[in-house]
């Protein structure tokens, strides 16, 4: 009833306009009816994008389609509307070519998924064994600390060691480690309605027909509700998932003008763009720490503070705390684009673009603070392309682009738990500060050159030639350069009226790609084998290895789906033998590649298609169509132990 | 502590066939229909991870099973079918009046169910109205 409602609205509207528009002609049509949806089982896939309606149920649908001219005024409008949440609505006016407005309005649903979080559960079961007695280990077998050496691999059993008194310090002791995923609204719909309202009116007056003003307005809405997770660590993995209300709104004001002065052509716009999440923040109860724990009697009866202390920065006591947070973000661009025409065969486009963002983020007074709570990220682009046909057959590009994005570095204040205040855990342990600054990775600039030459060798067929050089400079400094040359090659030809062809090769390679290095892969730098510690007698409890300079400093393989290489190739033949039969034949393949230090990645992608049109009479036509993609991936999968 | 690589590989595969048909009947009845099939399957294999000799941690050995790790390649595989049918057409009652009217069925078979559960769904939709051109 409501989307009938608003149909009938816009017909009043319509006959609103002014009495001219419809004095004149007035062609269109107006449809209405009944719509309905049933859907059985899971709506995410069926109807993912609603079109009628997002669930089940039936209700009245309206189309519009109105056109009317009278004189110079031309009015455009077209409605489909089915329910309260598929709508679709478009409105254009041309005024005597002076005024030109162009409104669109768009909503509709999109169904989202729900992580079910019961595939992640995994245990060491509780300590079992007293000190001093012998236990066969196994997987439901676990002691909580075991004496060096005493393992016997032909029986699988091991002594049981542990603080007490008389033991020495140098038991090995067994984490206890586990996950947990847990759905804290098992059968809760998440959906996001999806609304997006664009204007565009330019303004070409007859005093100065060299420029047309133009100005825009957009505005997109997205509201519902999405599964948020979040996750509690260290020792016990506790992952939730629970819903958080999106209610986020981005508004786009433009303003521009282009000028067209002979042969030359200069557009300017002025974008200002706001991105405001106005529903609230999501909150979650992170679990009771169990560590730093109260000090114990060590061996020899001295009290000792427990290892662990000072890594935790919350826990439950804090009570609930912000997580999963959209920042809000503004941002400006000036973009000026002009166009010089030499002659008919020679015209040269330059632009720059000048963009600014900021991003509000907040700190966790306590938990953790920033240095600066708006990042901003400034974007400058300058780009030309020059177009020549220096003889009858050849036409020559030239382009270029220089890009140089500059973003803040961002420095934290992280703040351990201290333990006086907070009852659950023991000790006297003071909270502690430690600073950590990031460099901030889309720092860089981009240059980018190319030549594409174009030769006609008959009149129906054409070779192109083309290459292209980038490098990318990054300021974090842990990054190379990156550097990649381009070479391409097309032919195209008209061999009669009814075939025709194009294929094309192109290869890329590339230096340094964006890479992870030494992601993974532990080598012990004494022995070179990717292993060390083999059940070391030595070390006390709370003095065993150092986990970042001893353990993940030492990782040696260098990751990355980025490849070094690339070979890609592209074929299509066209068939036309009658106007009634049209076949279209295609096939690409892409090879790509990466050979880094201690692995190396491989894809390979093959898609070949065909499509039919067939009309046998002149009331009668088919379309045929028939993709297939196939892809092989080869990649370097490390799995650590002891995080190894 | 230490760490074991193995090379992996994840495929791709996916077809697509659909077919469209236009027809305009008589003078006052025009149809169209159309079908079209998807299947769509990803699997990820190749996993063998061993730890490597010379490894003697009782702990290590008794607790990692490394065969079961490698196996946890099978929750990453994926295979769904999609098929659309879709049949609607317009009849011109008379030159201003028309009557139309379109019917779909969506069927989506989650072969691989996993993260989300199970997300085999039918849809049918659709809807009749009359309309006025001037």
């Amino acid at each position: 009833m409501r989307s009938m409602q608003r149909l009938l609205a816009g017909l009043l509207i319509a006959t609103a306009l002014p009495a001219a528009v419809w004095a004149a002609e007035v062609t269109g049509s107006i449809e209405a009816g009944a719509a309905g949806v049933a859907i059985k089982d899971s709506p995410l896939r069926v109807n993912e994008y609603s079109t009628i309606r997002p669930d089940d149920g039936g209700g009245a649908y309206g189309k519009v389609d109105l056109k009317s001219h009278s004189g110079g005024l031309a009015v455009d409008v077209e409605a489909d509307v089915f329910g309260s949440r598929d709508q679709k609505y478009d409105l254009g006016i041309d005024a005597n070519r002076i005024f030109r407005l162009r409104s669109d309005y768009q909503k509709y649903q999109h169904w989202l998924g729900h992580d079910q979080l019961n595939y992640l559960d995994a245990a060491i079961p509780p300590a079992q064994g007293a000190p001093g007695s012998t236990v066969t280990l196994g997987p439901n077998v676990v002691p909580g600390f075991i004496v060096p050496s005493t393992y016997n691999p032909a029986t699988g059993q091991v002594t049981v060691g542990g603080p007490a008194p008389g033991n020495p310090a140098t038991d090995q002791q067994i984490g206890r480690a586990s996950v947990y995923g847990e759905d804290l609204t098992p059968g809760a719909d998440f959906n996001i309605r999806y609304s997006e309202w664009k204007n565009q009116a330019d303004i070409t007056l007859p005093q100065l027909p060299n420029l047309t003003f133009h100005a825009g307005y957009r505005l997109q809405k997205r509201e519902g509700i999405e599964q948020s997770i979040g996750m509690s660590k260290c020792t016990a993995c506790h992952i939730t998932g629970q819903g958080r209300d999106v209610n986020e709104e981005t508004k786009d004001l433009s303003a521009g003008v282009t000028g067209r002065f002979g042969q030359l052509t200069v557009d300017y716009t002025f974008l200002d763009r706001e991105f405001r999440e106005q529903a609230d923040t999501p909150l979650r109860w992170y679990d009771p720490a169990l560590s730093p724990a109260g000090a114990y009697n060590a061996p020899g009866g001295v009290l000792t503070a427990r290892p662990f202390d000072n890594r935790l920065s919350y826990e439950y006591t804090d009570g609930m705390l912000a997580y999963d947070t959209t920042p809000d973000s503004d941002k400006q661009s000036h973009t000026l684009k002009a166009r010089y025409d030499f002659s008919r065969d020679t015209s040269m486009v330059g632009s720059w673009v000048h963009a600014k963002v900021d991003s509000d983020k907040s700190s966790e007074p306590g938990i953790f603070v920033l240095n600066d709570d708006n990042l901003e990220t400034e974007y400058d682009g300058y780009a030309f392309k020059l177009a020549t046909k220096l003889l009858p057959q050849l036409k020559l590009t030239l382009h270029g682009k220089l890009e140089e994005i500059d973003a803040d570095d961002v420095a934290l204040t992280y703040y351990t738990i201290g333990t006086l205040a907070q009852g659950n855990l023991g000790g006297n342990l003071p909270t502690n500060a430690f600073a950590a600054g990031y460099e901030a990775l889309a720092a860089r600039d981009i240059l980018t050159l190319g030549a594409d030459a174009l030769y006609r060798l008959t009149p129906k067929s054409s070779v192109k030639l083309g290459y292209e050089y980038q490098e990318v400079d990054r300021d974090a400094e842990d990054y190379e350069k990156t550097t990649r040359h381009s070479i391409e090659a097309t032919y195209r030809a008209k061999y009669s009226k009814s075939l025709s062809t194009r294929v094309s090769y192109r290869y890329e390679n590339i230096d340094d790609p964006l890479q992870h290095t030494a992601a993974a892969g532990f080598i012990n730098p004494t022995t070179g084998l990717p292993y060390a510690g083999n059940q070391d007698p030595t070390p006390t409890i709370g003095s065993g290895s150092l986990y970042g300079t001893q353990y993940y400093d030492l990782r040696q393989t260098d990751l990355s789906n980025l490849p070094e290489d690339i070979h890609e190739g592209k074929a299509s033949v066209t068939w036309s033998p009658r106007p009634n039969l049209s076949a279209t034949v295609s096939y690409r393949i892409k090879l790509e590649e990466n050979d880094l230090d201690r692995s190396t990645w491989e894809q390979t992608t093959h898609s070949p298609s065909l499509s039919l049109w067939y009309a046998p009479t002149g009331d009668l036509s088919f379309t045929f169509a028939y993709n297939y993609f196939a892809q092989a991936t080869e990649a370097k999968f490390c799995q650590g132990w002891y995080d190894g | 502590m230490g760490a074991t690589c193995d090379t992996t590989q994840y495929d791709t595969d996916v077809h697509t066939i659909s077919l469209a048909a236009d027809y305009a009947a008589t003078e006052k009845l025009d149809l169209r229909a159309a079908v079209s099939f998807s299947d769509a399957k990803a699997e990820w294999s190749s996993l063998y991870i061993n730890y490597p000799a010379g490894v003697t941690d009782p702990v290590l050995l008794e607790m990692y099973d490394p065969t079961a790790l490698s196996s946890m390649t099978d929750y990453s595989d994926l295979h769904y079918q999609q098929t659309e049918l879709s049949l609607g057409g317009t009849y011109q009652v008379t030159p201003q009046f028309y009557v139309a009217a379109q019917a779909a069925y969506e069927i989506f078979k989650d072969k691989d169910p996993y993260v989300y559960g199970d997300l085999d769904g039918e849809s049918w939709n659709g809807y009749l109205g009359v309309g006025y051109k001037f």
